[in-house]
């Protein structure tokens, strides 16, 4: 089973950082779409390496998907 | 990758519309940070020699048309939150003291009530979908940290 994390920062003006590790590829740009929906606002993406790492192969049981 | 969204007041004010114990609690949190009493949507604007509006962000006017305020007193100070018939969403704050004072006072109430809405948000949809806060902590200046962790497959 393949696992990533989040790191979350909740700066005292209530602006969210999100800091995803451990998934490769664009992937993770789901959780772009997915934060910026919670809060009916744009997300402001910075890229790092791995964003252009080539994707794994997901088995999507939580899934991304489900995201939204 | 990383991700910065930043959360527009008028989010937590046009929520207000579905006005629950929830957003009651997070308001009153807010407003005890403050020394600052939530007081009865009726309580009316408030008196005082000086007002100022806060700017409150651009959001998408969903439910509209339900008129809607949250009003708080305290220290010769009131702070309403409102959203009037048209949907339209506002901050004013008044009191006896410099506009600058007013500001001050309202854009801090404002900022606690946006962490504390941030955070229910998150971790409300976060469970939603199974995703596992393992670690929480909060910075003396009220920084909060999560980390989260997802497994897939």
């Amino acid at each position: 089973m393949k696992m990533h994390e989040l790191d979350i920062t909740i700066a005292v003006d209530g602006t969210v950082s999100v800091h995803v590790q451990g998934l490769k590829g664009p992937a993770c740009e789901q959780y772009a779409r997915f934060f910026g929906r919670i809060f009916s606002a744009d997300a402001e993406v910075q890229r790092t390496s791995e964003f252009y790492m080539p994707p794994e192969e997901v088995e999507t049981g939580l899934n991304l998907e489900n995201l939204g | 990758m990383s991700v910065i969204v930043r959360i527009p007041l008028g989010l937590f004010i046009l929520d207000l519309t579905v006005a629950n114990e929830t957003l009651a609690g997070i308001a009153k949190a807010a407003g005890k940070m403050m020394n600052l009493e939530l007081a009865s949507p009726h309580a009316g604007s408030g008196a005082g020699v000086n007002s100022v509006d806060l700017d409150v962000g651009n959001v998408d006017k969903v439910g509209v048309g339900v008129g809607n305020s949250m009003v708080f007193h305290g220290n010769g100070v009131t702070v309403e939150f409102r959203q009037d018939a048209s949907g339209n969403t506002g901050v004013t704050v008044h009191g006896d003291r410099s506009e600058d004072e007013l500001r001050e006072i309202g854009q801090k109430l404002a900022n606690s009530i946006v962490q504390q809405y941030a955070y229910h948000r998150l971790v409300t949809e976060m469970k939603e979908r199974g995703m596992n806060i393992v670690e929480e902590e909060v910075e003396e200046d009220g920084t909060v940290h999560m980390r989260v962790r997802v497994y897939q497959g």
